[in-house]
């Protein structure tokens, strides 16, 4: 009886044995040929109303973009769902952005004639203004961006979460970005290769750089150790809570450069 | 003993089970900035030169030095102490290298007659490779042709491109105007606004100057007296003719003396056939012209004003501006047809104007009246990225790209009193930021268009 529940038993153990070590070697195997299977692509989703002429140059977004404050260690740790508040901005059609009162016009001039009288139109000398970087731009980056010349979270078109865990790396996450894109930079030689890159970054809990990864090369090592070291100088980044550190420790998240 | 056997199966099984990892989240970081090269072009190396010799030299590096800055987007040109210690011979780039230097440019310099002759090396210090090697002689009379040149090579040596250096540009000045009438003439000037010279004399109102593809020929319109017969009785009246001025031998020849309109005419990239408005319809309407056989094909028919074409390289897309929508707004079309694939692509704006494409017919640059004043602005061909470039900087008009696509010149007017305005050709990079004023005190100056560069 003892012989054969022995006997028994070794068989049963071999099996859960070899269908474990088979269950171990698939996972490795899959893990491997789907390397991306379990990959997420994370962004805001957009809507942009253009409502008027852009009321800032580039050269004036880029000194606010320059001035904007990045995130320290000692922020408040990132991870707690929170309400992102979201304009509500009525559609608006673009033809009637620019259809003004008839009335307003005294007189009806020839397409010609208005442009010529366009063009002798005085205006006041005014010398070139510095680009305005001080904290009153940054203040009206909110307003700036329902003037057309940005893009703004908008309302959610696609790619809303509602799963708090996810929404609350997507909000980490931007703060990654915005540290990480101020030093991306590239030479000429390197920007008209259009190439592109993922780096999976491992952060700790507190927002230090435990790891970081090439997960997919573009081909190019000088172009791939730019990505790596956009990364890098853009550490330390926010203080993730701990369950987003739990999960940005051990699973991270990827950047991919540009897209 | 058995039950710690099934214990240790049934863990294991179940760590495997565990072992799928969490959703990792992709984030896409964007187009990353240009990161500026430093560069250095240092003082010459020179031999046994006169003093003559010596400041022609001078003003030879300084040129080049020049041209340099324009690219400053792209460039950084750095500042150092030691300057022209045996660098042709001894270019030394470990100490560029440990200071950042990405380029080096070295020159030795020895008489040649009355003039010089100058050698350059171009070295890229990470890789310690010289990438260009060369030499000019240069006398008082070609010294800034000549820089020009080195420049262009030196940059198309590190960028794989060409650049701006040999061009010119050309535009219109009401400088020779008297008291009593308003004359405008056509110019052209290197890129940098030096070597001006005055091209026409016809003591009338030249427009909307441009370019042939091989720079042989400058089509413009001038306003000419014609004979108009009317109930027996001969008058003279204004008429707008379109003309080609050719620059290697200064004939002007008429390409159409149409009645009304014959202006705004633009060349097609293989420069034999042309787009322009004509008006002898009664109404402003683009057509495209053969230049060999003359033969006209109206391009738009709409009962609107369409004015200012401006065609892609491929000759696919043609922008040009219509109040047919009620007020004057940027539209797109396919010149092949007859108001074929008409789009609108600018909705805002009191008075858009002079849509001109980019090089490569990605982009239009444009200028439209906000508050007091004209401003330039970028779109894409689809309507799409609309940015503003100027601002707080006169009133900004005619802005046209580089045949690079680096660069923007266009004119900016400021009134000085009542009586009095200044409006000068300015240059300034496809991002906005100001470059210089490329004329000062040359009269009001209009319609700047750039040369295209030949390879």
């Amino acid at each position: 009886m003892d012989s054969d529940f022995n006997r028994n038993f070794l068989i049963s153990l071999g099996m859960h044995a070899l269908v474990a070590a088979l269950a171990f070697l698939g996972g490795k195997v899959i893990s491997t040929v789907f390397k991306d299977s379990n990959v997420e692509i994370i962004q805001s989703a957009v809507r942009v109303d253009v409502v008027g002429m852009p009321k800032f140059t580039v050269q004036e977004l880029k000194a606010i973009q320059k001035e904007a404050p990045r995130p320290k260690e000692a922020e408040v740790a990132i991870g707690k769902k929170e309400e992102t508040k979201i304009e509500t901005e009525d559609v608006i059609k673009k033809d009637d952005l620019v259809i003004q009162e008839a009335a307003k016009q005294k007189k009806k001039a020839s397409f010609l004639n208005l442009l010529n009288e366009a063009s002798n139109k005085k205006v006041e000398a005014k010398e070139q203004k510095k680009g305005k970087a001080d904290g009153k731009d940054n203040k009206n980056l909110e307003a700036l961006v329902l003037e057309g010349n940005r893009l703004s979270n908008g309302t959610a078109i696609v790619g809303e979460y509602s799963d708090q865990s996810n929404s609350a790396i997507a909000v980490y996450g931007q703060t990654v970005l915005d540290n990480t894109r101020i030093h991306w930079r590239l030479p000429q030689y390197l920007r008209d290769l259009k190439l592109a890159c993922q780096i999976r970054v491992y952060i700790s809990a507190t927002g230090a750089i435990l790891k970081a990864d090439l997960h997919k090369s573009s081909g190019n090592s000088d172009y791939d150790k730019k990505a790596e070291d956009a990364v890098r100088a853009a550490a330390p980044f926010a203080k993730p809570d701990a369950e987003l550190a739990a999960r940005l420790s051990s699973s991270g998240l990827i950047l991919a450069f540009p897209l | 003993m058995t039950k710690f056997f099934i214990l240790l199966t049934v863990l294991f099984s179940l760590s495997v089970v565990a072992q799928t990892e969490s959703t990792v989240p992709v984030f896409a970081v964007g187009e990353a900035e240009l990161e500026k090269d430093k560069f250095v072009i240092d003082d010459p190396e020179m031999t046994s030169l006169s003093g003559a010799q010596k400041s022609l030299s001078l003003e030879l590096i300084d040129t080049l030095r020049n041209d340099f800055v324009f690219y400053k987007h792209k460039f950084n040109t750095v500042d150092y102490s030691e300057k022209g210690k045996n660098s042709y011979s001894n270019p030394a780039l470990e100490k560029w290298q440990s200071g950042g230097v990405n380029y080096f440019i070295a020159s030795q310099i020895s008489g040649s007659g009355s003039g010089i002759e100058a050698k350059f090396k171009a070295y890229s210090v990470n890789t310690k490779k010289e990438v260009f090697t060369g030499s000019i002689k240069v006398d008082s009379g070609n010294l800034r042709q000549r820089a020009h040149q080195i420049a262009d090579s030196i940059y198309r040596s590190i960028t794989g491109k060409p650049s701006i250096f040999n061009s010119k540009i050309v535009f219109v000045s009401d400088r020779s105007s008297t008291k009593k009438e308003t004359m405008k003439e056509l110019y052209i000037m290197d890129f940098d606004g030096r070597r001006v010279e005055r091209l026409t004399n016809f003591n009338s109102m030249v427009i909307s100057p441009s370019v042939a593809p091989d720079n042989s020929k400058i089509m413009f319109s001038v306003i000419a007296p014609h004979r108009e017969v009317s109930k027996n009785k001969v008058r003279t009246i204004k008429n707008i003719d379109l003309k080609t001025f050719d620059l290697s031998t200064k004939k002007i020849s008429t390409i159409s003396d149409r009645p009304g309109i014959n202006s705004g005419a633009i060349f097609s990239a293989r420069g034999n056939v042309i787009y322009l408005t004509l008006s002898y319809t009664g109404n402003a309407d683009i057509y495209e012209m053969n230049l060999g056989t003359g033969a006209l094909r109206k391009v738009t028919t709409h009962y609107g004003d369409d004015v200012d074409p401006s065609i892609n390289r491929e000759g696919t897309l043609m922008t040009f501006l219509s109040n047919r929508a009620g007020r004057a707004h940027i539209y797109t079309m396919d010149p092949n047809g007859t108001e074929k694939g008409v789009e609108r692509i600018s909705f805002v704006g009191q008075f858009n104007a002079t849509p001109r494409f980019s090089p490569d017919g990605k982009e239009i640059v444009f200028t439209s009246w906000v508050d007091n004043g004209f401003d330039l602005y970028r779109i894409d061909s689809a309507g799409k990225n609309l940015v503003r470039l100027s601002k707080d900087f006169g009133s900004n008009e005619e802005p046209v790209f580089s045949p690079d696509g680096e660069f923007i010149v266009f004119t900016s007017k400021r009134v000085i009193s009542r009586k009095k305005a200044v409006q000068d050709v300015y240059i300034m990079n496809r991002e906005g930021e100001i470059i210089g004023q490329l004329t000062q005190d040359f009269g009001r100056c209009f319609s700047p268009q750039w040369t295209n560069v030949l390879k």
